[in-house]
């Protein structure tokens, strides 16, 4: 094992709201070791986004550490310092509202640039723009002085990976990058990432609702489900053996191609109800209501923790106690 | 550096050819671009344009006093002999100056602080910010202008000064919601994962994307500031004599209603049509900046 | 002419008047639709595949222009009808399930009252024999109490309880087409999966037509007899699903499959070169050839006409030329 570049530890976020308190995301905890991607898998109201924005800075937790290269890090985010900011770096899941769209692409991609005082002159800024731009294969003089508008979905992606590489960071958080995207574009986009994941030697933490993106990215996976992380492991080691229901259902629910796909999918177990609320989320193991193999008198009452059954393999179920 | 610039020129010019292109959709548009411009134009040229330029200040003539419109006296004349065609070119000057004073007191301070506001939206500062500009608004604005003349002596100073200061929180509301929504888009998110100062977020990522709206409101709003101005005038508490302000001509003229119409009337046309012209252009402005 | 033919869209062409000019998108689409069949329609964004569907109900936008091409629906032209006789279609024949269920609902009004409005206008019931087939009809969607649902807002309900309401009001009473435009893009993996399967049954027990639009590949390729994929306005490969999608024969079917990241981690196509065309001055020829790795002088001179390569799988490629 490598050493760690970001622990969570007993993370929890919580939202007041005029419905009660929002338990967006409720104690979990999660490493990401030094020059590797962890996933972050859950559908909408699992927490995977608050988490990432918790993590960037965005909002304070609510309990909870976050510690990163071995300094803890849960401060609001103007009070982390200029070096942290330039070192944690985040790639947002809405093209179209992740760029300003009075800017041109050279000052939105060289902001950090100006903000962290990496360059000096304008002639400094463009060159330095267009080293991006290039690294996500926009050609840099068709691009650097046109504004979001004019751009595709997948360009806009694109320059906002430029921008978030702008200072050279060692951690990206990613929150899905590519669920906006048709699939061809999304592939350009997962591949430049993985370039420069490569080259830039980056950890980072990849937000997905997708497994099988997921699977073609990531070296560790954590599932979420209401707030809570409901197993991780390595992804090797994940697919071979899914545990937890819930996995399996989500698992079981991802539409395939292939046949060798179809084998990857646990039989025998099909998605039933819907996820249920964050304000007053089920008693006991929180996924019980729509799980097959609830036992009665046990997952209803008593919160399952997170055990680890095999070797670097996590999962939060009473079904393996 | 060169070959750049160029392209840059090129793509500003296309970004305005867009605009453009949605302005010039709806004909009312372009209307409204002439008629504003045609009183801009009688604004600034109006010494060179008046037939009588003299007839805005001191001047009588009443064996003139009176007369119907002719080729003379297009708009005829009023009770002391002077051109109302003369005198209605010189009210749009005047009109339109006061516009301008008050939209530009008004409308840095309101932006401002409505920036401010919605920036810090959770904060005492941002909902003091907009408690202050809901009383302003609170009190109908004609009353709280008729209430601050009536105060002092009848002016024209003062009566800019009234206008200023019911205004500037429209300014600040219309900030204020667009940037209370902007400021959760992703891009400003990833200017602050950054580090980007307040300032810089404020200044530089949101204000660009209020700019369309105020631009359409202070369009729309030189004919409804000229309204009151003219309103003010009408009761007596705005320009005062000999000073050709639409307002007071109307005002002045009404006692000669219906048999001495035109001096009146063409005053009050000519208010109706500076606010038009800018109401017009105001839509089609607000079309270039939207779609 | 085929008794069994419901729909039948041949050679049609449609644009859009915009500041730049004239849009081309639709550059001679054609697809058919038998009674009871269930069709797949494979496109990226800004292939046309929304422009197609509305064309078939004419609820295009006001600055789209058809033309040329035939939309026959039972053996008459949807573009020739008159307003009356479409109202009939729209009302009592075609219904369409939109992408996004949050729009599709009318928030002021309970979901029970919009039910009943569908079924007043389409079938000229009203009061409890109204009330008895909405209750029908949700029952039929899966949608757990019923009755609380009849009386809910549709805000009050989650994002698949949405959809499956507007499944419920797109299936009321006889349809015989089904338009399904992106059904399950904005829900959540194991709602979508629901939800299809859902969907898939009621149109199979119900012999209904069914046009299944989407970019999800697996998804289509699960739920369908025969599969079209529209590239930039032209329909590129059309056969059925199961050799469609073992057998992709058009450089853009290939080189799409190979896009779609695998469950089984194994590494997946650098995308696709290029972007989808400009439409104002789209590509002579093939309008895939300016991306496509097997072009030849051919392709940008005339659009290619469809070949059958194996048993009713046809493809629109001069590399397969006889």
């Amino acid at each position: 094992m490598g050493e760690y570049i970001l622990e969570v530890r007993n993370l929890k976020k919580y939202f007041q709201t005029s419905y009660g308190t929002v338990k967006a995301v409720d104690d979990i905890s999660f490493e990401v070791v030094k020059g590797t991607t962890m996933g972050l898998v859950g559908e909408s109201g699992s927490g995977k986004s608050t988490t990432g924005h918790v993590v960037v800075g965005l909002f304070p937790p609510t309990a909870g550490k976050i510690i990163f290269k071995g300094k803890d890090i849960s401060v609001p985010l103007e009070k982390r310092p200029k070096k942290i900011k330039r070192d944690i770096q985040m790639v947002f899941q809405d093209p179209a509202s992740s760029l300003n769209p009075k800017k041109i692409i050279r000052d939105i991609v060289g902001l950090p640039l100006l903000v962290h005082r990496m360059v000096e002159t304008r002639e400094e800024l463009e060159e330095k723009v267009s080293k991006l731009l290039e690294l996500v294969e926009l050609p840099p003089e068709d691009y650097m002085y046109r504004r979001p508008g004019d751009l595709g979905g997948g360009e806009k992606q694109a320059v906002s990976i430029a921008r978030a590489i702008a200072t050279n960071p060692s951690f990206v958080i990613f929150d899905e990058p590519t669920s906006a995207l048709d699939v061809s574009i999304q592939a350009k986009i997962i591949n430049a990432i993985l370039d420069i994941q490569e080259k830039f030697k980056l950890s980072s933490l990849f937000i997905t609702h997708d497994l099988s993106l997921m699977r073609n990215i990531s070296s560790h996976v954590a599932i979420m489900y209401l707030g809570k992380i409901v197993e991780i492991a390595p992804t090797e080691v994940f697919f071979q053996k899914p545990m937890h229901p819930y996995t399996q259902m989500l698992l079981s629910s991802v539409p395939v191609l292939t046949k060798e796909e179809e084998e990857l999918k646990p039989k025998g177990i099909e998605s039933v109800g819907e996820i249920g609320s964050p304000i007053h989320p089920p008693k006991g193991c929180r996924f019980h209501p729509r799980c097959p193999y609830a036992i009665k008198g046990m997952c209803d009452k008593k919160e399952p923790m997170l055990k680890e059954i095999e070797p670097g393999h996590f999962v939060a179920c009473h079904l393996y106690d | 550096m060169n070959f750049k610039t160029r392209v840059k020129e090129l793509l500003i010019a296309m970004e305005l050819r867009k605009k453009w292109y949605r302005f010039r959709r709806s004909p009312l548009s372009i209307i409204g671009l002439v008629v504003s411009l045609s009183t801009i134009v009688l604004a600034v040229f109006a010494p060179w344009i008046a037939p009588y330029p003299s007839h805005a200040g001191f001047y009588t003539d009443f064996s003139n006093a009176m007369k119907p419109p002719s080729l003379q006296h297009l708009f005829g004349t009023d009770e002391f002999g002077r051109d109302v065609f003369s005198r209605t070119i010189f009210g749009f000057r005047y009109s339109l100056m006061m516009a301008a004073v008050i939209l530009t007191l008004v409308v840095p301070v309101g932006v401002i602080l409505g920036l401010i506001a919605g920036y810090y939206r959770e904060r005492i500062l941002g909902k003091s910010i907009m408690a202050l500009a809901d009383i302003f608004i609170a009190v109908p604005p004609l009353v709280l202008a008729l209430s601050i003349c009536s105060l002092t002596t009848p002016s024209a100073f003062h009566a800019m000064m009234a206008v200023s200061l019911m205004w500037w929180p429209w300014y600040t509301r219309l900030t204020y919601n667009i940037t209370s929504s902007v400021k959760e888009e992703y891009f400003v998110y990833a200017a602050k994962v950054t580090g980007a100062s307040s300032w810089h977020i404020m200044f530089k990522e949101i204000f660009p994307n209020a700019l369309g709206a105020v631009l359409t409101k202070i369009t729309l709003d030189v004919g409804w500031v000229i309204l009151i101005g003219a309103s003010l005038s009408f009761v007596g508490l705005g320009a005062q004599p000999p000073t050709p302000d639409l307002g007071t001509m109307v005002s002045d003229g009404a006692k000669f209603l219906p048999d001495y119409w035109w001096i009146s009337m063409f005053p009050a046309l000519a208010i109706s049509y500076i606010i038009l012209g800018f109401n017009l252009l105001g839509d089609g402005i607000k079309d270039a900046f939207e779609g | 002419m085929d008794e069994n033919m419901l729909l039948q869209i041949k050679n049609l062409h449609v644009g859009y008047k915009t500041h730049m000019g004239i849009s081309h998108v639709l550059n001679g689409v054609h697809l058919e639709v038998h009674k009871g069949e269930r069709i797949g329609v494979i496109g990226e964004s800004g292939s046309g595949k929304t422009t197609t569907m509305k064309s078939i109900l004419r609820i295009l936008p006001s600055n789209a222009i058809i033309k040329k091409g035939e939309i026959l629906y039972n053996g008459k032209d949807v573009l020739k009808m008159s307003e009356k006789e479409l109202l009939e279609i729209r009302r009592k024949k075609i219904s369409m399930i939109f992408q996004d269920p949050t729009s599709a609902l009318n928030p002021l009004f309970k979901v029970g009252q919009l039910m009943e409005d569908i079924i007043k206008y389409s079938y000229k019931l009203e009061g409890d024999e109204a009330k008895e087939m909405a209750l029908k009809a949700l029952k039929d969607a899966a949608l757990p109490d019923p009755e609380r649902v009849y009386d809910s807002y549709p805000f009050q309900l989650s994002g698949g309880m949405r959809q499956r309401v507007c499944i419920a009001l797109a299936l009321i009473g006889e349809r015989e087409l089904i338009i399904a435009d992106e059904p399950t893009t904005n829900l959540d993996v194991t709602i979508k999966a629901q939800v299809l399967k859902l969907l898939g049954k009621m149109v199979r027990e119900r012999n209904v037509g069914w046009i299944f639009v989407s970019q999800a590949l697996g998804a289509v390729q699960e739920n369908v007899d025969r599969v079209y994929v529209l590239y930039a306005g032209n329909i590129v490969e059309w056969g059925p699903a199961g050799k469609v999608f073992s057998n992709p024969l058009h450089p853009y079917t290939q080189k799409l499959f190979e896009c779609v990241p695998k469950l089984t981690g194994k590494k997946f196509a650098k995308g696709i070169r290029g972007r989808i065309p400009n439409y104002f001055s789209p590509p002579s020829g093939c309008r895939f050839h300016p991306r496509c790795d097997f072009v030849m002088p051919v392709c940008k001179k005339e659009l290619p006409k469809p070949v059958e390569v194996e048993h009713e799988h046809f493809v629109a490629c001069y590399n397969y030329r006889r």
